[in-house]
């Protein structure tokens, strides 16, 4: 049998026990360099968990040491995600790099980020100097539509498996109680009201760290690429990567759609860590 | 709450679970052994839904164990091309099952299991409920009845119902849809639902689900079923399954049971939802498998 070294473990940061999976590098390489992975947040997470274990793998193989982990609230960690918030989430990235540069042993480490999960790492990434490169997989750049998205979809939902509908999505900002239930997930409201008022670029403390954005579906992204241009205008050296998939985040309702395929975005894979091996200056990537 | 990873073994996969342990154990230690939903879900479950329930049994005094199959979530291995939705082949299903009994009892040092599965986690619950003396009960969410193709599933496309019968006494709309200017397209399918959930209701029930559950039943293992009442699996389940299971009870006494959540769909993702079907399994739980007293561990 193959020598399986992956690692499942609990770690205490600022009073929670947070779940990471670490998975060392299957080839020695000076100096150690590592991966920390900031998965999407709420029903995004769920359905894109097969692609980020898949990254993490071929991440492995690659030479990289790398660490995915759970947000308090989210996944394995403890806590109910309900009571989460945005500035306990950014400071739960923080944690996770702490943990693994000393957990690994380190020398350099690098980001990579799915959708809110790479909005969240690179506003840890500008915060944490630790950090000397970020990955940002579709990230959620206009905060306050991603929320909209959120409230389209959970409304279409709300009115097809209840009898009382509603009129318009924004009356479930309103319903009882102190979470907006979006998808499965009840969002503390003070963490979607933040969302909403979150302007991405006015929150990226200092100078950041080069990137590279991907942007994940058919056509182009205005967005990624006015962050990009946004970057390299304050002297952040950053690049634009346009990969043409599915969606993998998000149910789809195309009956055609094949699920096993969803779970493996090679050409993403691919692309992604071809980046990262000039980036961390690793022996090649084939 | 005490959680902990356990890595372990089946043929040549290193699988990934989670174990619950509760800080005041009943006596005896019993345990729930969970069985993750498919390729849209790993072992915590669709909205951590997994989670929430495994915590919830430790806080009752329940032993709980999650984990992942060969090629799900962060176990070890490859889905094969030709896997089903959410069905592995018996031989898989027998091992695994095996080895994570094995693990589960060993670890927690419980004698006695029950199985929980939400809808491909369901079926294979089901599929292998006979794999060790130890399993003496199930619990299956959704259990999917038959194919899922062959099921009406309610679409957006019939949201409205009411807005629609409203218009159609506008004139207005009807000049659209004369002129062209409709989504006949959405008008398509949702007639095509409409016609394939009619359909759906005469479905039979797959007999190898069928047959596994009235042999789970002749074994003498209790069954809980759970649906929402928004699933069109429970539809099938009043019409096909349950006089199946009606004419059994007259044979040997059998124990099954069904509770319906209200206002819920398939795979349960409203949280009221959730924290119902939390209460409804607690309640068949502690009806079931009495404690004879809980005790503090350690």
């Amino acid at each position: 049998m193959n020598a399986w070294r992956e690692q499942p473990l609990f770690f205490d940061h600022a009073g929670a026990r947070l779940y990471g999976m670490f998975y060392p590098a299957q080839r020695s390489i000076t100096p150690r360099r590592g991966l920390v992975i900031c998965p999407a947040i709420g029903a995004e997470a769920d359905l894109s968990s097969a692609v980020m274990v898949q990254f993490a793998r071929c991440a492995a193989a690659a030479g990289l040491e790398v660490f995915r982990f759970d947000y308090r609230g989210c996944g394995e960690s403890e806590g109910a995600f309900e009571d989460a918030t945005l500035e306990e989430w950014l400071d739960d990235v923080h944690g996770a790099v702490r943990y693994f540069q000393h957990h690994a042993a380190v020398d350099t480490v690098g980001m990579l980020g799915l959708r809110l999960g790479g909005t969240v790492a690179l506003l840890a990434a500008s915060r944490t100097p630790a950090v000397e490169w970020v990955c940002l997989w579709e990230p959620v750049l206009v905060p306050h539509v991603f929320v909209d998205e959120l409230l389209q979809q959970q409304f279409l939902a709300h009115n097809l498996w209840t009898d009382r509908p509603l009129k318009d999505r924004r009356e479930l900002l309103i319903l009882n109680g102190r979470g907006v239930e979006l998808l499965g997930y009840c969002w503390r409201k003070e963490t979607v009201e933040a969302l909403t008022r979150l302007d991405v670029l006015s929150a990226l403390h200092s100078v950041g760290v080069p990137s590279l954005i991907v942007h994940l579906g058919s056509g182009r992204s205005k967005r990624c690429r006015a962050l990009r241009e946004a970057l390299q205008e304050r002297g952040i050296p950053s690049e634009l990567l346009e990969v043409d998939t599915e969606i993998f985040w998000q149910k789809s309702s195309r009956p055609d759609l094949d699920l096993l395929k969803l779970r493996r975005q090679d050409a993403l894979v691919h692309h992604t860590l071809r980046w990262i091996t000039s980036q961390a200056r690793l022996p090649s990537h084939a | 709450m005490p959680e902990r990873p356990i890595t372990f073994t089946s043929g040549s996969h290193h699988l990934v679970g989670i174990l619950h342990e509760p800080i005041a154990a009943a006596t005896p230690r019993r345990g729930v052994l969970f069985f993750s939903p498919g390729v849209q879900a790993a072992k915590a479950g669709p909205a951590r839904s997994y989670v929430r329930l495994a915590r919830s049994l430790a806080s009752s005094g329940w032993c709980a164990f999650r984990f992942d199959f060969p090629g799900l979530g962060e176990s070890e291995g490859e889905l094969p091309p030709s896997f089903q939705v959410d069905e592995f082949s018996p031989e898989v299903t027998r091992a695994v099952t095996t080895a994570a009994v094995q693990t589960f009892c060993r670890e927690a040092h419980i004698d006695e299991v029950v199985f929980y599965g939400l809808c491909g986690g369901a079926r294979t619950a089901l599929n292998a409920a006979g794999v060790d003396g130890r399993v003496t009960g199930l619990v299956l969410l959704g259990l999917p009845l038959m194919r899922s193709g062959e099921v009406g599933w309610p679409a957006p496309e019939k949201l409205d119902v009411r807005g629609y019968l409203r218009k159609a006494r506008q004139w207005v709309y009807w000049k659209r849809f004369l002129t062209l200017q409709s989504d006949y397209q959405f008008f398509r399918k949702a007639l095509w639902h409409l016609v394939r959930g009619r359909l759906a209701e005469r479905s039979r029930v797959d007999s190898g689900v069928a047959h596994n559950l009235l042999e789970t039943l002749k074994r003498g293992q209790r069954l809980l079923f759970l649906y929402g009442d928004r699933d069109p699996f429970y539809k099938a389940f009043q019409v096909g399954l349950q006089p199946q299971l009606s004419r059994l009870n007259g044979s040997a006494p059998v124990d099954y049971a069904c509770r319906i959540i209200p206002a819920a769909s398939h795979a349960f993702p409203q949280a009221a939802a959730q924290e119902r079907l939390i209460e409804e399994m607690l309640a068949w739980l502690a009806a079931r498998y009495p404690a004879q007293s809980p005790v503090r561990v350690g």
